[in-house]
């Protein structure tokens, strides 16, 4: 009776297969881990290596094959980093599958053959770790504002400054450092170096413990006359900025799976102790002041998931989606937050024990919305492209 | 196949079709629709819409009775467009009317009722009403008070309905009674009472704050006989035929839902560039651009999630969960999207020279439709709790501690 329209919303069956693997990696190899990692607070280098074998290969995912990786569609890391997380129940886990991601793109874009050769392939082998420092002290998504220096004397860089949440860089074999070259320039005098460690001038000064993705590594970094071979130079002068950015669409569409992934982990915990948790005489779960808001959670996660998928099928076409990706993570945002807090909700005093790992969700949850550039920075993202096109007469 | 968002040419043509519709036919005149409350001026839009190429009123109908059916994705896309560009919500409800009154002739009717009414609806040129909810009764009609009985060949109808659309115009009336009060829900019946059939008598108009044109009538039905063949149906299944096309009217209203969103949201980014307050356009401040950017983003979850309801219903999948999740989505961001829009325009939004303060009385009523947002999230509850089961031992846990 009716023409049909074109097909939406229905996965391959290799993608069926991507997500099922990924459900059994994260059942299987992060959840039994999680509640410890986030005890020790210690960077999991089991769940790293583990991440490297096939058939799973997840440190590969953003990596091209000539330097070992197994590179996915976007569509698919996405669906990947929503199973393992959810099953996981642990953003850390979310967060090692962005490293190969987030760390390597100035090497990626501006690196030499030598450098990229050298760099990635013990990243996708899972045996050693790369860094990004970019944000500062007092400069986080207004990147061009960066104090860090680089002076360029008698054939090599010399670097001072200062930078923090440097993330993972006390177990790095590399870090990608940003700093200007043209200081008068902004963003355009930003340029980035690729700094082997050990190196005598690159501090490690302190490591500020954080609430939540523990495990990971949130570190301040002291660059006294880091002192670097000319080669250091990751590409040009001043197109710094603009390697660090290039793959941030990408890593912040397949961040929003893991948002999805923990926020949808938060909401069976809940259901599930509402079923089966008794007050007078009855499951909570009858009554709406507890079901309703689970439902308003499930609906949002099937929203913000659609929402990630349409920005990923762009990105897999090749089309711009800097403000659909930056929607998707904005209402990610806003999902996870909500359900994590309801899920501790539900559970009532229980939920802030250890007994029950919401509470670990909680926290996870409210510091990862941070990750990749703030709520607020994505909203000022899709604000820009909504106040553009319309024309006031 | 996989995912795919685009939509295909004759989509995108369709979607220009009941934009330029919009502008030219409803945009116009609903202020004045508004205004004067004025139903007939409403029902001469609902005439246009029945013209070709449009044939809005025709969708859930199959060729052979006049209609011109189309998939849901197709009409929540023309369904967005009349409500977005028409920036009334009562013009895009008078569509979802004529989806939803054929439900019982299609599920139900005998090929003579079929041929009777269904051209009629289809051509927009008959008005039926409604007849199901009661002073009392609402989305749980189970507890439904009107009685039918079969009294020497004819049946005797006695009862009061609310929120009877368009009773004093209509010329055929569908009305749900019991006519075996032992069983609930499978105990009513659907019946077509003719317009001006003795016993059937509109007592009270109800204004209401919004989709004004629309008439929420109170019907008095005391000792009012209609032949027997006007049963439609088989007797006790009068639910399943009015309940029958609710999965694909909801799922399509959800998309006048966000239309109308889409317009308030329009409005308020428009206002938000041209209106300066200390030297700049209110534009450049975030307390006013970021709740616009919100609505923005929720107006394309929605949107998503209508679609994504569509799309299971043109595939023949049950969506019953899919198209309340949509709806339950859309009604909040309505809610939302209009106040925002008011909010925006200041003082201004609350005057009739703007036209966001309709779209807010219009979509805190509109919200109702088709059953309360609190109703599509029980559906949207009850799935979800059925699909989750506790993991092993949880419940021996809970109990050993209680």
């Amino acid at each position: 009776m009716f023409e049909l329209a074109p097909s939406f919303f229905e996965l391959t069956p290799e993608q069926e297969g991507t997500r099922r693997q990924a459900r059994e990696f994260g059942e299987r190899e992060v959840a039994p881990r999680a509640a410890e990692i986030d005890e020790q607070d210690v960077f999991p280098w089991d769940l790293w290596h583990k991440m490297a074998q096939p058939p799973y290969r997840y440190t590969g995912m953003f990596i091209p094959e000539e330097y070992e990786g197994w590179p996915r569609k976007i569509f698919d890391i996405c669906l990947i980093c929503e199973e393992v997380t959810a099953a996981g129940k642990l953003a850390l886990a979310g967060v090692l599958m962005e490293m190969p991601g987030v760390g390597p793109t100035a090497i990626l874009k501006g690196g030499n053959e030598e450098q990229k050769r050298k760099c990635l392939p013990p990243i996708v082998r899972g045996e050693g770790m790369g860094a990004f420092a970019l944000t500062e002290p007092g400069v986080g998504s207004d990147a061009a504002a960066i104090s860090t220096r680089a002076e360029y004397v008698n054939g090599k860089y010399v670097l001072n400054g200062r930078k923090r949440y440097t993330s993972f860089a006390s177990i790095a074999m590399w870090v990608v450092v940003y700093a200007k070259t043209g200081p008068t320039k902004g963003a355009r005098g930003i340029s980035a170096f690729l700094v082997e460690q050990p190196n005598q001038g690159f501090l490690i000064i302190d490591r500020v413990p954080c609430m939540g993705a523990r495990g990971h590594q949130d570190e301040e970094v002291l660059l006294q006359n880091c002192t670097l071979p000319k080669e250091s130079l990751l590409g040009e002068e001043g197109k710094g900025l603009k390697y660090a950015l290039a793959t941030l669409d990408e890593t912040r569409t397949t961040l929003c799976g893991g948002f999805i992934g923990l926020a949808r982990a938060a909401m069976e915990e809940g259901i599930n102790y509402a079923r089966e948790r008794v007050v007078f005489g009855r499951p909570i779960a009858q009554y709406q002041g507890v079901c309703f808001p689970l439902a308003e959670v499930a609906v949002e996660i099937e929203a913000a998931r659609l929402l990630m998928y349409k920005a990923a099928w762009l990105a897999d076409k090749g089309v711009r989606h800097t403000a659909e990706t930056a929607a998707a993570k904005v209402f990610a945002s806003q999902v996870l937050l909500k359900a994590t807090n309801l899920a501790v909700e539900v559970h009532g005093g229980f939920g802030c024990t250890k007994r029950y790992p919401i509470e670990r969700m909680f926290r996870d949850g409210r510091v990862w919305v941070f990750a990749q550039g703030t709520p607020n920075i994505q909203k000022l993202i899709v604000a820009r492209d909504l106040f553009k096109p319309i024309r006031i007469e | 196949m996989g995912f795919s968002f685009d939509l295909t040419p004759e989509q995108e043509e369709l979607r220009r079709q009941a934009a330029e519709f919009a502008r030219r036919e409803i945009a116009p005149l609903a202020a004045e629709i508004d205004e004067k409350d004025d139903s007939q001026l409403l029902l001469s839009v609902g005439q246009k819409m029945a013209q070709p190429p449009y044939r809005y009123l025709g969708m859930h109908i199959p060729e052979e009775y006049g209609g011109h059916p189309r998939s849901l994705i197709d009409i929540c896309i023309i369904m967005e467009e009349i409500a977005a560009i028409g920036q009334s919500a009562i013009c895009a409800a008078s569509i979802e009317g004529a989806l939803l009154s054929p439900g019982p002739f299609i599920k139900g009717g005998s090929e003579e009722q079929k041929k009777k009414y269904l051209p009629l609806i289809a051509r927009g040129e008959e008005r039926i009403s409604f007849c199901l909810t009661e002073p009392g009764i609402g989305s749980d009609v189970a507890g439904l008070e009107t009685r039918a009985k079969l009294v020497d060949n004819t049946w005797v109808l006695n009862g009061r309905k609310r929120y009877a659309s368009f009773a004093h115009v209509a010329d055929y009336h569908v009305v749900f009674a019991k006519t075996d009060p032992e069983k609930g829900a499978r105990g009513i019946s659907a019946f077509v009472v003719p317009g001006g059939t003795p016993g059937f008598t509109v007592i009270e108009r109800i204004p209401c704050i919004g989709m004004r044109g629309h008439q929420d009538e109170e019907v008095l039905i005391e000792d009012c006989r209609i032949p027997k063949e006007n049963l439609i149906g088989e007797e006790g299944r009068g639910m399943r035929y009015a309940l029958g096309a609710l999965d694909e009217s909801r799922t399509t209203l959800t998309s006048g839902f966000i239309g109308l969103a889409r317009a308030a949201l329009e409005e308020g980014v428009r206002f938000s560039k041209a209106r300066k307050a200390f030297g700049q356009p209110i534009a450049e401040f975030q307390a006013i651009s970021f709740p616009l950017t919100e609505v923005a983003i929720e107006i394309e979850a929605a949107r998503l999630l209508a679609y994504k309801a569509a799309w299971l219903g043109d595939q023949g999948i049950r969506h019953t969960a899919e198209t309340a999740a949509a709806k339950a989505f859309a009604s909040q961001l309505l809610i939302k999207a209009t106040n925002v829009a008011v909010e925006v325009h200041g003082g201004f939004g609350g005057t009739k020279r703007f036209p966001v303060e309709r779209m807010l009385r219009d979509g805190r009523i509109w919200v109702f439709a088709q059953g309360a947002p609190n109703i599509q999230k029980l559906i949207v509850m009850r799935d979800l709790y059925k699909r989750l089961e506790p993991p092993p031992g949880l419940v021996e846990e809970l109990a050993a501690r209680a």
